[in-house]
């Protein structure tokens, strides 16, 4: 996995979420309550224009964690 | 009650609940996924059938089922307890598969302020539903109390936090929900039926 890409995407995370991040390990989305649906589609929205990428409604329903944005990236750009 | 609202945006529909929809209704009330943080309900779908007749001879109780445009539901809300320009806004389930809990809120709010003409509406979400309680805040509903032992689920007794927005605000949630709303759409629109 591409370590500047990843720490990227965790600080987007951490900045749309409003939320420090313990560390750039893997962020689970059910271990931080404010990762609602509200923020999960600001958050792909932030991710779409930063990277000029689009998500699938698959792939956004089936994000859970911070190493499943930087694998779709990863691969989208 | 038996109403005849209905209020269509970002790919989503809000329209009147019907006895047709007691057994979906029933499903996604008693799904484990769904249910952990709402009132229980009886397993007897009969039972369930017999409130909804209830619901539909009652007042002041606006209670809908949320579809896409295809006509597949994807979950319920509602806005009941309708007094002195107040109401509060609940039964609010959705499939967490479909992105579209900004639009519904945004269509319930629409109802609430531009049709049903009201003031305020309020919400009651269990404390420990961390990430609704969260998406409230996030939507900027402001937080006017905590309802001690508001609700009892399977013998065990939570707080219930209570948010509000008033109509003057609404505008300024309005904006907050429409880029959501409307990504929402697009995803929509590119495959979730």
């Amino acid at each position: 996995m591409n370590d500047n890409l990843h720490t990227h995407i965790t600080t987007i995370v951490a900045e749309v979420l409003n939320i420090e991040l313990p560390s750039l390990d893997n962020q689970l989305r059910s271990q931080i309550p404010s990762w609602d649906s509200l923020k999960h589609i600001e958050l792909i929205l932030r991710l779409e224009e930063q990277f000029q990428v689009r998500f699938s409604s698959r792939e956004v329903a089936e994000i859970q964690s911070t190493d499943d944005l930087v694998q779709i990236i990863e691969v989208k750009s | 009650m038996s109403h005849t609202i209905v209020v269509e945006r970002f790919g989503i529909r809000l329209r009147p609940i019907t006895m047709d929809d007691a057994d979906f209704i029933h499903r996604l009330r008693r799904s484990p996924e769904l249910s952990r943080y709402i009132g229980e309900i009886d397993a007897r779908l009969e039972v369930h059938r017999l409130w909804l007749e209830q619901y539909l001879q009652s007042k002041d109780d606006y209670y809908f089922c949320i579809e896409l445009l295809s006509g597949k539901p994807i979950g319920t809300i509602s806005i009941y307890h309708i007094k002195g320009g107040k109401g509060n806004w609940g039964r609010w389930i959705i499939s967490p598969s479909v992105p579209a809990a900004p639009a519904s809120v945004w269509l319930i709010m629409h109802i609430a302020f531009n049709i049903l003409g009201l003031s305020e509406v309020y919400s009651n979400t269990v404390i420990n539903n961390a990430s609704v309680v969260s998406f409230h805040d996030n939507c900027g509903f402001v937080r006017t109390g905590i309802e001690q032992n508001g609700l009892t689920i399977r013998g065990i007794s939570y707080d219930m936090v209570i948010h509000s927005v008033t109509r003057d605000i609404w505008p300024i949630i309005q904006g907050k929900l429409e880029k959501p709303a409307a990504l929402a759409e697009r995803l929509l629109q590119e495959g979730m039926d």
